[in-house]
């Protein structure tokens, strides 16, 4: 995991190695060009202003206030595999995948892919597959149309048959047949809409798929079917995944890299099995035992109480101490930092002091 | 598979679509509707084919006739069966001049209709779109916009033309001024209504995964967003189709509209009320009627429209 070893400690000895990496250790340099990471984000991060919009509002500064989605987030995705990001509902996950999409752009900090800047990528290179297929294709377009619509702003096919042959490619490659292109998508079901919007997503030659909850919105069905299908074309095409979810098995089985956020910040970080078997942070514990897990009912649980905090007024110190069983006045006070165990990355105080175990 | 094997089936689903649309089924919903929507066939056949149907030609000074002068309706004593509903002062035909002037008035009210829609549609695309800055301004000019009633821009025009043109000119353009003035004072809301609904649809998924690989704004306005919100737009038109036909007529009945050279429904009714208290109730009446079946008509259609697409005006 030579990605997750120069991730950010805390500022000034991010921005040294930085600096080291760039001017005395070629080594390193070397490294990086050698394997380019398809994705790599350095202390992004994001804020919406909260503030009454209009011609009377605009120049009234003081007013706005600022929710910060994303929280200075680094992480790097290596070409061919799947980093997924899980939390609760609200923790930024969603701003994170448009980050990465280049839908928004970030505040603070820096996306790279294959090391280059954002706004210098191809459009399609990055592609997303949306949680709703209902809402992800235009009701008035025959799916064909939308899953060609990639094919003609960038101009690399020319003539018409072979956009034609390409679109026909692309719904055999997810498992529909050419001729399925000529219907509407009210003619398809929820498990095949999907499809066509991971067709679309094809079309354009993406080196990275952002996938933001792509199975929430199916049947449970559906989901493993569309799961395998995500993971038969990341083999078959070398795609590598961004996957945003909060369904833990479904991210167990996708993922080779796992990152748990928490109010816009990623609290733990690290390959994905390395977390499930053995969670560290607190936050990540909680999570893993609210899975239900019918082979366990007698297990007395320990239950995530509340809600997280409103990230228009996060908590000082450790977001996570409101709800963290074994929170000390030091989480009250300082954010923690990143330390390293094992392969994986945590931002814990009581990780780092040895006292992991939760009452 | 080749093209033309599927444009079978590409016709066939036309078809369906065409049979299944909201717009075309609330027609058998009720028969008020029925009613409403062959009353406006009728409209539009007469505006189509008035030059050939009408018993005599009102603008042709040759085939008036003084001694025809003031006849009353056909069933009535004195009525001849050659003005089935009537002549006015100078003998003019009254059923010849209705029809005509119900082309008139529907012509007018279109154009005004397609003024206001050209200013609006893309004025609230843009800004449902874009948002931000651009948004806030161009809709406190709508706002603005809105607090003048199309008589106070008619008066304006009409007041400007007067002083600046010449008679002629002011005369051949007076038609003009009324389009203007209509449209102008429509487009507010047509742009209102593009926004609102080009703020939920820009949201959509959809429009992102347009926006990822690269679609130009334009090309999303026009091939997405318009397209997906052009049923309520068409309501919107359509209820708005008989306030534009009842706004000229109120010109043209206070003599800011259109020319008794170039009579409308409303210029017809204005040129009969001086007779209204003589006696000869049949000049301003039976245009009133035609005014009235036609706004009545178009409004129960486009209020059947609306109940099947569940939206609310402006």
């Amino acid at each position: 995991m030579s990605c997750w070893s120069d991730m950010p400690r805390e500022h000034h000895q991010h921005e040294a190695a930085q600096a080291q990496a760039s001017g005395s250790s070629p080594a390193s340099t070397r490294l990086e060009q050698a394997v380019p990471c398809v994705l790599e984000l350095r202390h992004v991060t994001h804020y919406y202003a909260v503030r009454k919009s209009g011609l009377w509002h605009f120049s009234s500064g003081r007013r706005a206030r600022k929710l910060r989605a994303v929280d200075h987030v680094s992480f790097t995705l290596q070409s061919g595999t799947t980093l997924s990001v899980v939390g609760e509902s609200g923790c930024g996950k969603s701003t994170l995948a448009r980050l990465a999409a280049g839908l928004l752009s970030p505040s603070e900090g820096v996306i790279r892919t294959g090391g280059r800047r954002l706004s210098s990528v191809r459009a399609g290179e990055i592609n997303m597959v949306f949680q709703n297929p209902y809402a992800a294709l235009d009701p008035r377009w025959r799916v064909r149309r939308s899953v060609s619509e990639a094919l003609r702003p960038g101009g690399f096919l020319k003539s018409r048959r072979a956009v034609h042959d390409r679109t026909g490619e692309c719904l055999s490659r997810v498992g529909l047949s050419p001729a399925d292109g000529e219907k509407y998508p009210h003619q398809l079901s929820g498990g095949q809409r999907q499809r066509v919007c991971i067709a679309r997503a094809l079309a354009s030659s993406p080196r990275l798929l952002i996938c933001d909850e792509p199975t929430t919105a199916l049947d449970v069905s559906v989901q493993a079917q569309i799961l395998n299908l995500l993971r038969d074309l990341q083999r078959a095409l070398g795609l590598s995944y961004l996957f945003i979810s909060h369904d833990l098995p479904v991210v167990r089985y996708m993922s080779d890299d796992l990152a748990v956020m928490y109010l816009g910040r990623i609290v733990e970080m690290g390959p994905a099995e390395s977390i499930f078997s053995a969670p560290r942070h607190p936050y990540t514990r909680l999570l893993l035992e609210s899975v239900p897990d019918f082979t366990a009912m007698t297990h007395r649980r320990i239950r995530l109480a509340g809600d997280p905090p409103s990230p228009l007024d996060p908590p000082p110190g450790c977001p996570f101490h409101p709800r963290c069983p074994i929170a000390t006045a030091r989480c009250r006070v300082a954010k923690p930092a990143y330390t390293q165990h094992e392969d994986v990355l945590v931002a814990c105080h009581a990780v780092e002091e040895g006292r992991g175990g939760i009452g | 598979m080749t093209i033309s094997k599927t444009d079978g089936p590409r016709q066939l689903a036309w078809l369906t679509r065409l049979k299944r649309s909201v717009l075309l089924s609330s027609f058998g919903a009720s028969p008020a509707a029925m009613l409403s929507a062959a009353l406006i066939t009728l409209f539009l056949l007469n505006a189509i084919f008035a030059p050939f149907l009408v018993p005599q030609d009102p603008s042709d000074l040759r085939s008036l006739n003084l001694t025809d002068s003031l006849k009353p309706p056909a069933w009535m004593a004195d009525g001849v069966w050659g003005y089935p509903l009537g002549t006015d002062g100078q003998g003019r035909d009254i059923l010849s001049a209705v029809m005509y002037g119900a082309r008139t008035s529907l012509g007018f009210g279109l154009a005004a209709l397609a003024l206001a829609s050209l200013l609006g549609i893309p004025i609230g695309l843009i800004a449902g779109y874009t948002g931000g800055f651009l948004d806030s301004v161009l809709m406190r000019v709508a706002d603005t916009q809105l607090t003048f009633p199309p008589i106070l821009i008619a008066l304006l025009l009409d007041g400007i033309g007067r002083a600046v043109l010449s008679r002629s000119m002011q005369q051949s353009l007076q038609p003009l001024w009324v389009v203007l003035a209509i449209g102008v004072s429509l487009w507010p809301q047509f742009a209102r209504l593009v926004r609102a609904s080009t703020l939920v649809e820009r949201g959509k998924d959809y429009i992102l995964a347009a926006r990822l690989v690269g679609v130009s704004r334009s090309r999303i306005l026009a091939l997405h967003i318009l397209p997906n919100i052009g049923s309520p737009i068409l309501v919107f038109a359509a209820i708005n189709l008989s306030f534009a036909i009842v706004a000229e007529a109120t010109l043209s009945f206070l003599g800011v509209g259109l020319p008794p050279t170039e009579p409308s429904l409303g210029t017809l009714i204005m040129t009969g009320n001086d007779f209204l208290l003589s006696g000869e109730w049949w000049m301003s009446l039976f245009p009133g009627l035609a005014l009235m079946s036609l706004v009545m008509a178009i409004n129960c259609l486009a209020d059947s429209f609306q109940d099947r697409l569940h939206i609310s005006p402006g």
